[in-house]
C-alpha cells in the first residue's frame, strides 16, 4: 500500500535527483524514491545488526529477497550474524550432532 | 541425532560458503515450505546460482520439504518475524535444531528456550565428525567470512584449527 506524502525537500538533493534521473533515465520522482528506498534499505540492515529485526522481516518490508539484504549488508561493511557470545554458548549443543 | 530445521539465512549462506552438500548428506536435515519458497522460488526470480543448488538437494530428497498443513496451526511467534522464520518456529519440534544466522531470531529462541546454532557451527560439526577436512573448512569459512561477524569468524578459525 502506499500514501501521498508531503515533504520539503532541499533545491540541492533535488537538483542531484534531477541529474540521477537523466543519467539512469528515468524521472526525477523516481530517483527521489531510490534515494529514499536506499537509505530505508540501509537502516534496516543496521537494525537487523543490532538484532531489533530479523533480516526475513526486513526483507518483508523491503519487497526484497534475502539474497539481496545479504548482498546489500556485504556490499555496505554491515555485519550480521550471531554474536561471539552467542557462537560460544550455542557450541555445546553440536555435540548431539558428532 | 537431532534433525536440523534450517531458516532461510543460514541456508543461503551454507549454500554460498560451498558446504550445503556436507550437510545434507550427514546430517537430517528439513526445509519449511516458507523457507523453500524464500530461498528457491524466490531465488530463482533473482537469477542466483544458489536457489538451484538448494532446489538439487530438495529435488534428490537429501533436504526434505515440511508440509505446511502439518504445522500451520500452530502458535505463532509472539514477535514479528518473516514468513520464513515464522514457520521454522512453528514447525519446531523436540528433537530438532534450529539453524539461523540472525541475531534478532537466535536472542527470541534463547528466551523461549528453543535450541539453535548456526552455519558457523555447522561446519565445526562436519570438521569434529571428520566429514569435512580442514582444508576444506578453511576455504569454506572464507566464503562465509563476509557473511558473519568478524569476532565469530576469528573464534571459529582457531577452532577448526584447534580440533
Amino acid at each position: 500500500m502506499t500514501q501521498v506524502q508531503p515533504l520539503r525537500i532541499e533545491q540541492n538533493i533535488l537538483r542531484l535527483a534531477e541529474l540521477r534521473g537523466k543519467d539512469e533515465h528515468t524521472t526525477k520522482t523516481a530517483a527521489i524514491k531510490q534515494f529514499l528506498y536506499s537509505g530505508a534499505e540501509e537502516y534496516l540492515l543496521k537494525l537487523c545488526s543490532h538484532g531489533r529485526i530479523s533480516i526475513g522481516k526486513a526483507a518483508e518490508i523491503l519487497h526484497k529477497s534475502i539474497y539481496d539484504l545479504q548482498e546489500s549488508a556485504k556490499q555496505k561493511g554491515i555485519q550480521l550474524g550471531i554474536t561471539a557470545k552467542q557462537y560460544q554458548e550455542h557450541k555445546k549443543l553440536i555435540h548431539g550432532l558428532v | 541425532m537431532y534433525k536440523l530445521l534450517l531458516d532461510s539465512d543460514a541456508l543461503i549462506k551454507i549454500s554460498k560458503a560451498e558446504f550445503l552438500d556436507a550437510v545434507a548428506e550427514n546430517f537430517n536435515v528439513a526445509v519449511t515450505e516458507e523457507v523453500y519458497y524464500e530461498t528457491v522460488i524466490e531465488g530463482k526470480k533473482g537469477f542466483y546460482q544458489d536457489a538451484d543448488n538448494i532446489d538439487k538437494l530438495v529435488q534428490s530428497g537429501k533436504i526434505k520439504i515440511r508440509i505446511g498443513r502439518g504445522y500451520r496451526k500452530k502458535k505463532k511467534p509472539k514477535q514479528s518475524f518473516g514468513i520464513g522464520e515464522a514457520s521454522v518456529l512453528q514447525a519446531y519440534q523436540k528433537g530438532s535444531l534450529i539453524v539461523t544466522d540472525d541475531l534478532s531470531f537466535t536472542a527470541y529462541m534463547e528466551k523461549e528456550q528453543i535450541k539453535s546454532i548456526s552455519s558457523a557451527h555447522l561446519l565445526l560439526a562436519l570438521v569434529k565428525k571428520k566429514k569435512v577436512k580442514k582444508d576444506k573448512a578453511r576455504y569454506c569459512l572464507e566464503k562465509l567470512r563476509y557473511l558473519i561477524r568478524k569476532e565469530v569468524y576469528e573464534l571459529i578459525r582457531k577452532d577448526i584449527e584447534g580440533d
